[in-house]
């Protein structure tokens, strides 16, 4: 167990790596279909193919869209049907790279030269961890599914806070489902359902473009700041996710519009309430530190 | 007999005897091409099909192997690509076929029939035949057809036909448990059957027969006929004048009419001599009756 100085370090060691991770490149944008909406800070753009991504970039894509992320360590990841994802960076100093991921279909696989590093994929009701293997996700509001097509995976359940829960090593060619409904169940073989669902060309290998995309360079266009609804998602998403959006969007909850969503929606997040009514609990901590003098 | 009656018996029966020979060596000759002709068709194709294999093993497959994990995919395999593309060809060429007779296939389609079954047996009897060639009589006429035996050389076959458990599982997902199973390596399994119609070569190497032949009979009457006005009016018909004038010599008949043939071949030689030897015997009886 670490002392109160010990956490204190911790805290700081952390901050540390997130701060470092943050404002570099970890990956770029190869594919980008069908319009794609970035947001980056605060702030709105849109983005195309050979756009440079950092940790903490969200990333949403129409219905239709398809964007696809080349990591520089290897790891691809291809987003479709309105999936969203936001790229959370190493969850430890060394540890898997987490990417938050929201309803829709995705595929995840490494190049033969891909470091092989753990990736961690957070979808609402479960979380996928692995390295250098290859799988399809259907995410859904309130299930996820998932077929390794080649390496292993391990499948963790998540609650609705996103506490972790019981897990299971899932190897390929297997097929994991896991819902509100239903705890986590593996089997050898993909539903049929599933595979008539899936989108056709995540039958096949997921091209490599980053070559091409690096001679193509571009920049984001900064568009405006981040509206609620372009974040809704990830501040209704599980608690341990969004843990770290009050601090990031703490500057928009001046603009009447975006407040009054926030208030509005206040049940779905209500760590936002100390920002909204701060004077609620300046009461409360006026009273404790009188308490103290006393 | 006359002389024109026994040239021209000398000459039928040389005529006959070399059209029997002409006839037979050309009959077979052309027979023997149409069968190597139908034999090349056939080559061809097998080794046509042997393309589409090795194409769709080597360039299909691999492309396919990450659908396969989620269906399988027919066209990835080797015998499916070839009897697919015989399948198309066959849509212009109904009569030639392809097969790869499996004695436990994966594909129902690819079962042995009876006389399949015999070949298989044949080429599985005797592994070191590397074809049989055969002919057999189907609805539509003769076919030639080129069996080569299906061994299996590679262990990259096993995985999908030696036990259900090694296969993939969308293939049995597809064709089920049941079948294809048990493969063993070096085993024959099978054999793949090239079947080419002989109808139309036959035919034609026949229509070639009677052309040629009727070509040859009207060659030979041409000759015949040539050779008969030519024996007539060369031989013939100066010879028997020179024995009627000589007729009328010996019957005391001194002045009959002279006959003389222009030329200088031995038939005017020898007219020119039996006027001189008519001159002297008439200069000669004029001598005796003074």
């Amino acid at each position: 167990m670490l002392g109160r100085p010990g956490r204190l370090e911790f805290a700081a060691l952390l901050i540390c790596v997130s701060a470092s991770a943050f404002g570099q490149a970890v990956g770029m944008l190869t594919v980008a279909d069908g319009g794609v909406v970035l947001v980056r800070g605060s702030t709105t753009y849109t983005a195309g193919q050979g756009v440079a991504l950092q940790n903490g970039d969200m990333l949403a894509l129409g219905p239709k869209g398809q964007v696809q992320i080349e990591f520089e360590d290897g790891a691809i990841l291809n987003l479709t049907r309105g999936s969203r994802a936001w790229l959370l960076g190493p969850q430890s100093p060394g540890g898997e790279i987490g990417v938050a991921l929201q309803p829709g279909w995705v595929k995840f696989t490494w190049t033969k030269a891909a470091k092989g590093r753990p990736y961690r994929y957070i979808m609402p009701l479960a979380s996928l961890s692995a390295a250098r293997a290859t799988g399809v996700l259907r995410i859904g509001e309130s299930s996820a599914e998932a077929f390794i097509e080649s390496g292993a995976a391990r499948l963790v359940e998540l609650s609705r806070t996103g506490s972790p829960a019981a897990g299971r090593d899932v190897k390929g060619g297997e097929f994991a489902v896991r819902s509100a409904a239903q705890a986590l169940a593996v089997s050898p073989r993909p539903s049929a359902e599933f595979i008539k669902a899936m989108p056709g060309y995540f039958r096949d290998d997921l091209p490599v473009f980053i070559s091409r995309a690096r001679t193509a360079k571009s920049e984001p266009t900064r568009e405006h700041e981040a509206t609620y609804a372009e974040v809704e998602p990830w501040l209704k998403a599980p608690t341990s996710i969004r843990k770290h959006l009050v601090e990031r969007f703490r500057s928009r909850a001046k603009d009447p519009q975006f407040r009054g969503k926030l208030i509005e929606n206040l049940a779905a997040h209500p760590e936002w309430d100390r920002i909204l009514f701060p004077e609620k609990y300046k009461e409360g901590t006026e009273k404790a530190e009188k308490a103290q003098t006393r | 007999m006359k002389l024109i009656i026994k040239f021209n018996l000398v000459f039928l029966l040389i005529f006959a005897v070399g059209l029997t020979i002409a006839a037979y060596i050309s009959r077979d000759l052309l027979e023997r091409n149409a069968r190597d002709e139908v034999l090349q068709n056939a080559r061809i194709m097998m080794e046509a099909a042997l393309a589409a294999r090795t194409y769709t093993s080597n360039q299909v497959r691999p492309l396919l192997e990450t659908q396969m994990k989620y269906e399988f995919r027919p066209q990835s395999v080797p015998a499916y690509a070839a009897t697919e593309q015989f399948n198309d060809l066959r849509k212009k060429f109904v009569d030639y076929s392809y097969k790869e007779a499996t004695l436990n296939p994966t594909n129902p389609r690819d079962r042995v029939n009876d006389w399949e079954g015999d070949i298989v047996t044949q080429l599985r009897q005797n592994p070191e035949r590397a074809e049989i060639i055969g002919e057999r009589e189907t609805l539509t006429g003769r076919a030639l057809y080129l069996a080569r035996p299906i061994q299996i050389k590679s262990e990259a076959c096993l995985p999908c036909h030696s036990t259900v458990d090694a296969a993939p599982k969308t293939m049995i997902d597809l064709y089920g448990p049941a079948n294809g199973f048990g493969w063993k390596l070096n085993e024959i399994v099978g054999a793949q059957i090239v079947s080419v119609p002989m109808t139309l070569p036959v035919k034609r190497s026949e229509d070639t027969f009677k052309v040629f032949l009727i070509s040859l009979t009207a060659v030979f009457a041409f000759i015949f006929v040539g050779l008969n006005l030519m024996l007539y009016y060369i031989v013939i018909w100066p010879v028997t004048k020179l024995a009627q004038v000589a007729d009328q010599v010996s019957l005391g008949n001194l002045e009959a009419p002279g006959f003389s043939v222009k030329g200088k071949d031995e038939i005017a030689a020898l007219a020119g001599s039996f006027e001189r030897m008519r001159t002297s015997l008439v200069q000669a009886m004029k001598m005796l009756g003074e």
